[in-house]
């Protein structure tokens, strides 16, 4: 991976170990607690409550992208019949489990039992079909009826129906693992995901300073544990450290970059396996991403009240299981209040329930803003679908743009 | 290719409701048509042209399949008429954001989802398909100051019985027809008023027609590959296309309540693979419909891009492979190419009677 041409967080080496340790943990050190595995926007709170270890094949498909495993692990499973036109996480995972030996970390660990939800594609439902016919593991499908109501509101029916579901999900687990779920420490999970998600959504505003703070791949980097270890003490210990680290960059107007000339957006999932190299090109233009839609997906609001019916609601309503129209607005949000000169979208061939409709939210949101957007057709997994001549000149078309613009 | 007489007069049933305005569009046979029709309007299922899109490349990435791409396109060049609206039923990634970009296309027009359920196997499917249903029912008589009264939607559910019967009954007396009379029978049964369309009679006499294929995909809608298996001879014994027998297979209750009828036929019809009902149920049914066809062999007939029906290969691929059923695969983007597709074919078959 190339080096990054900016500063780097006093916290990455304990993000580094924390991370390490997930992995270990959930391989060698169990103590003979099930393991789950889990879609990055189920409701991991309940799993957690009952004492069931989950790993996320979504945040190892990241990590196989970034550390250059993962196009061997989607031929491997393309020389299988999978296509190459399937999202590249899914390929790389369906890849680790035909042939583990020579994946990242030796492979996940089997899976005792498969969660997958709807909310944030129809891929995870397929994903985890294959995973569950190739492990034999019984597989439980939490159906989130997608929102494309104006409102952004899941209809009434959609929550009672997802609450139904919830329920249903803790007694399969319950059967399936012998574990019993306590209230308690189902409210006691919940409550420290929570602290964890208002620490990360704090750390993400702080980056509405002049400088900004941090810079795109900080933030892809340090969600991985606002999704891997949400509902945990470690999670909120982390993210204080981070916020505090980072608050103490913005009382001294440290800036992210060497100069910040210009602040973008970015929206859509990293490309891990270009990080530093690709997001280098904006560095060289004093351009720095202080806000992104892919990271702030985990930032969302843990409602009070009954805390299955919050948990139906707060998991329904994730921003891609929401309308373009929705998305949109959204967006147009955090352009004014980030203040941004304009942003990129990655059009993402693997992921289409994010990558569908951007042409038509680029439209919205310059009209609304008059913030110029650029699009790059990329992959966040797949290094062939990378063309990086034809991106460089993009980039400097757009980045010559906004300078006649912002000066 | 010349189009038959019998194309040429279901392109024309097909051209006809689309004007007046009392037309409503829809992407997907999860959409509830006898609403649609209890609401007043004739409802006619958009199905991709065989024209390569041009428009809606402002609004669709190259990597999304030619279904979603084809229809847009046609409807931002007008080619679909004075449609009163657009109905969407939830399925895969790339129609749950098509869904949007027409609402923002056309925005004076009619534009809902139907976001049906993806986990048929669980036991809430019901009650919230139900509300779901009863909330479009709504939206349609909001939107057009109309009423679905009870009476209507009965009556429309036995029209679209008798249709699907009809298709059901053609469907057995396949043999007389040619793989492209039968392409073409079906392509003009979804998009004609049912009140109104009547099986045509076959045109031409099928030769004697050796290997039975059973055909697997989204859509048929250009009639390339029926043409090479007649052109080869080989019968198309079954299929597994929305646009195919996947319509018919299931009827709605006649009696009881009609949204509840509605909701269990959805619920228990064949499956798409957007939708999970278990496991095995896909690769179960393509076994089962091999046997009850004494079929020699399987082509998949799936688009480029289309995840669903990727994903799903391998296991029903390695489910053949078990059986020691014989299959070839064809991936095409919209019109499948001519040359290199009866190539592949032709070993197919060659294999098949060899
Ligand atoms: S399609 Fe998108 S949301 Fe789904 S698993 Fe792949 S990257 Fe994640
Ligand atoms: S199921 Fe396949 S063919 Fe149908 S719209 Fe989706 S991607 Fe296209």
């Amino acid at each position: 991976m190339a080096e990054r041409r900016y500063k780097k967080l006093k916290t990455a080496p304990y993000l580094r170990r924390l991370l390490e340790q997930h992995y270990t943990s959930a391989k060698y050190f169990r103590f003979g607690k099930p393991l789950a595995w889990l879609t990055s926007g189920a409701p991991v709170e309940i799993i957690r409550a009952m004492g069931i270890v989950p790993v996320y094949p979504e945040n190892y498909g990241a990590l196989c992208g970034a550390r250059g495993g993962a196009l061997a692990l989607c031929q491997t499973a393309e020389t299988h019949g999978y296509s190459p036109d399937l999202c590249a996480y899914a390929r790389s995972s369906v890849g680790m489990m035909l042939d583990a030996k020579s994946a990242p970390l030796g492979g996940l660990p089997r899976p005792d039992v498969l969660i997958t939800c709807s909310n944030i594609c129809g891929t995870v439902l397929k994903w985890y079909e294959a995973a569950a016919r190739h492990y034999g593991a019984p597989l439980f499908i939490l159906d989130t009826p997608f929102i494309h109501e104006e409102s952004g509101e899941p209809t009434p029916h959609a929550v009672a129906y997802v609450a139904a579901q919830l329920e249903e999900m803790i007694a399969f687990l319950e059967q399936r693992t012998r574990r019993k779920l306590s209230k308690e420490k189902l409210l006691e999970t919940a409550s420290l995901a929570s602290d964890a998600v208002n620490l990360w959504r704090d750390v993400r505003e702080l980056c509405r300073a002049r400088p900004s703070p941090l810079n795109a791949p900080d933030l892809f980097l340090n969600m991985a544990p606002i999704v891997i270890l949400r509902g945990t003490k470690e999670c909120v210990q982390f993210y204080r450290a981070l916020k505090e680290q980072v608050a103490e960059r913005v009382a001294q107007k440290v800036s992210a970059l060497p100069e910040e000339k210009y602040r973008l957006l970015w929206d859509n999932i990293a490309i891990w396996h270009h990080l530093y190299r690709f997001y280098n090109f904006f560095v060289a233009y004093g351009a720095c991403f202080v806000v992104d839609t892919y990271t702030g997906g985990w930032a969302m609001r843990m409602d009070g009240g009954e805390p299955i019916e919050a948990l139906a609601r707060t998991y329904t309503s994730v921003f891609l299981n929401q309308s373009l129209q929705t998305r949109a607005r959204d967006m147009v949000d955090l352009v004014e209040r980030f203040e941004v000169d304009g942003f990129v979208m990655h059009s993402n061939r693997s992921c289409k329930p994010y990558s569908v409709g951007q042409y038509d939210i680029r439209r919205i949101v310059t009209e609304r803003t008059g913030r110029p957007g650029l699009i790059i057709e990329a992959d966040h997994c797949d290094p062939r679908a990378y063309a990086e001549e034809p991106i460089k000149a993009q980039i400097q078309t757009f980045m010559e743009g906004l300078k006649e613009r912002v000066g | 290719m010349n189009l038959s007489p019998l194309a040429i007069a279901s392109e024309q049933v097909a051209s006809r409701p689309l004007m007046d305005g009392m037309t409503i569009g829809y992407l997907c046979t999860y959409v509830p048509e006898e609403l649609i029709h209890a609401a007043g309007f004739t409802p006619i299922r958009i199905m991709p042209s065989t024209t390569a899109p041009t428009r809606a490349d402002a609004h669709l990435q190259s990597y999304t399949c030619c279904l979603a791409r084809s229809c847009l396109d046609q409807a931002l060049a007008g080619k679909l008429g004075a449609l009163a609206g657009v109905v969407f039923a939830h399925t895969c990634d790339t129609m749950q954001g098509l869904a949007d970009i027409w609402r923002a296309a056309f925005p004076d027009i009619f534009v809902d989802t139907v976001v049906s359920p993806v986990a048929l196997n669980s036991p809430h499917a019901k009650a919230y398909l139900l509300a779901e249903l009863r909330r479009f029912a709504v939206a349609l008589e909001r939107h057009f100051g109309v009423r679905i009264t009870e009476e209507a939607l009965r009556a429309s559910i036995r029209v679209y019985n008798a249709h699907r019967r009809a298709l059901a009954d053609f469907y057995a007396r396949r043999d007389a027809y040619t793989a492209v009379e039968w392409y073409e029978v079906m392509r003009a049964a979804l998009a004609a008023p049912p009140e109104t369309f009547a099986i045509p009679a076959p045109q031409s006499a099928p030769g004697n027609r050796p290997p039975a294929i059973v055909l697997v995909g989204a859509t048929i809608d250009e009639p390339t590959l029926p043409q090479i298996l007649d052109d080869l001879g080989a019968r198309v014994v079954a299929d597994d296309f929305c646009n195919g027998a996947r319509y018919f297979d299931t009827l709605v209750t006649e009696t009881g309540d009609p949204f509840d009828a509605l909701a269990t036929r959805a619920l228990t019809r064949v499956a798409c693979p957007c939708k999970h009902r278990t496991l095995n149920a896909r690769a179960e049914r393509l076994l089962q419909l091999v046997r009850d066809y004494r079929a020699d062999g399987v082509i998949f007939y799936l688009k480029k891009f289309c995840d669903p029906h990727a994903w799903d290969y391998p296991p029903l691929a390695a489910a053949l492979d078990r059986a020691k059923i014989p299959h070839l695969l064809l991936e095409t983007e919209q019109v499948a190419p001519l040359g290199q597709t009866r190539v592949r074919v032709e070993a197919f078959l060659e294999m098949l009677n060899g």
